[in-house]
């Protein structure tokens, strides 16, 4: 019986150490198959750092024309809670960005009224720089008017109940039972520097959700930051020409709100417009009308 | 008709042939300053967009041409002197503006020389013509209050109405017609009638 007994505690031994292991395993598969990431530029961590710092009371903007217009992104960053930032890993590559940078200078160039375009590179814009920082590319590349691109990034990637064939291993190879998803936000800023004014915003969304298999997650969360980041910036485009075509007729209809100069060397136009030419043909009309009386 | 045609030629024809080679014929003060000089004519005809030219030639065709009728050979004579005249004041009184062109400066001329020849010639139909000068008066009060960019009108850049340039119009038209009346006055068959 006390043989019997000696021989069946090493058995329960291991079962325990095995149930805990299956146990572990399980938990470790828990843990590893529910990841997050987060990417963040911000307009406002940029301009106002510094939380103590009183708020910068805009002023009324006087656009002298034509405009020298900057484009620039806003370095990716948080806060390090020391009021330092520390620099994050971005998904954003610095291909992505040249080729967004060129779309938003492409429509800056389509307006008439501006006269030339600087694609500022990202390092000459320091984390938290504020206006100071804009006031020092405007004394560099003689700009006037800034458009900062700024973007917004989450990814998630949670285990559905089909999870479960983790168990088997090869469930995790075969069985897509991870759900992805991935929140992009972009968004162009126009700022005029001398008057700290925001002449404009212009947005874009853009959320992709797809399944994968736990050991393909990581590409398909690359995949969809990809085409996250492409199909706002896209949207983010075609809301900026929305908005530079009502920012034109704000400019026009509302001059208590916008000041409109010309620079030196501007060019004059002799025009007679549609309503002076009307007013024109109606009275020589009614002049008419009266002769024949 | 014939009056139409002479206007046609006067205006509508050399705009679009220097529209051809806008660059050469721009009121371009630099260009002026170093003995361009056929710029103080040409300039005038110089557009930035279709709707700018269609726009100046309707009130000019339509108010040269009265003019014509009125008084033969008075829209020729007014364009050959007014055109330099009115460069030579946006000279003066512009050194900002580097570059200008447009029709208005001699089709607010126009306008007002007609106003003032029919207010002479027609009192009965002083209103109209009054009116006319109001219309212009106003115009001129618009662009100078309203002195922001006409930021979508012109394909090109961007570019300010001038006022500087239908107050110069103006100015030279009161001018012209006090030269005609009083040289009308002179010749005998004016007096007599």
């Amino acid at each position: 019986m006390e043989n019997k007994l000696s021989l069946q505690v090493p058995r329960l031994v291991a079962l325990a150490l095995l149930g805990l292991m299956l146990l572990s395993m399980f938990t470790g598969c828990v843990g590893w198959s529910n990841r997050r990431h987060h990417e963040a530029s911000s307009v406002v961590q940029f301009l106002y750092p510094d939380k103590d710092q009183p708020f910068i009371q805009p002023q009324i903007p006087t656009l002298r024309l034509p405009l020298r217009v900057g484009v620039a992104f806003i370095p990716a960053g948080l806060g390090d809670g020391r009021g330092g930032f520390r620099p994050i890993q971005a998904n954003f590559t610095e291909q992505q960005r040249t080729e967004l940078l060129r779309k938003v200078a492409g429509q800056f160039k389509a307006l008439p009224f501006v006269q030339s375009i600087e694609i500022i590179p990202t390092t000459y814009l320091r984390p938290g720089g504020g206006f100071e920082n804009l006031d020092q590319l405007r004394a560099m590349l003689g700009i006037d008017v800034v458009a900062l691109i700024a973007y917004d990034q989450a990814q998630n990637s949670t285990e559905t109940e089909a999870g479960l064939a983790y168990w088997t291993i090869v469930g995790a190879y075969l069985v897509p039972a991870q759900r992805n998803s991935t929140h992009t936000l972009m968004e162009a800023v126009v700022y005029d520097i001398p008057s700290r004014s925001l002449l404009f915003r212009a947005p874009g969304t853009s959320t992709v959700q797809n399944h994968s298999t736990l050991f393909r997650a990581d590409y398909f969360l690359q995949q969809a930051s990809a085409k996250g980041i492409e199909d706002a910036s896209a949207q983010m485009t075609a809301n900026l020409a929305q908005e530079l075509e009502l920012f034109k007729v704000r400019a026009k209809e509302e001059p208590q709100n916008i000041r409109i100069e010309h620079k030196p060397g501007y060019t004059g136009a002799g025009a007679l417009d549609g309503w002076f030419a009307a007013l024109f043909a109606l009275i020589l009309a009614g002049r008419f009308a009266a002769s024949r009386k | 008709m014939k009056a139409l045609r002479s206007n046609l030629q006067l205006f509508a024809l050399p705009a679009l042939l220097l529209g051809l080679a806008p660059r050469v014929f721009l009121y371009d003060r630099t260009a002026i300053m170093h003995g361009e000089a056929w710029r103080l004519w040409t300039g005038h005809w110089v557009h930035f967009s279709a709707s700018h030219l269609a726009w100046n030639l309707v009130v000019l065709l339509g108010a040269g041409t009265w003019l014509e009728q009125a008084r033969p050979g008075l829209p020729g004579r007014f364009t050959l002197v007014g055109a330099p005249l009115i460069s030579l004041g946006l000279l003066g009184l512009t050194p900002a503006m580097q570059a200008y062109g447009g029709l208005s400066g001699l089709a607010t001329g126009v306008l007002v020389l007609l106003a003032l020849v029919q207010l002479q010639a027609r009192a009965a139909e002083r209103g109209w013509w009054i009116g006319l000068l109001g219309l212009v008066a106003a115009k001129i009060l618009h662009d100078a209050t309203h002195a922001g960019p006409l930021l979508s009108r012109f394909e090109t850049g961007v570019h300010q109405a001038s006022a500087a340039a239908h107050v110069l119009g103006a100015g030279l038209a009161a001018a012209a017609f006090l030269f005609h009346r009083s040289a009308m006055c002179r010749t005998p068959s004016f007096s007599a009638s």
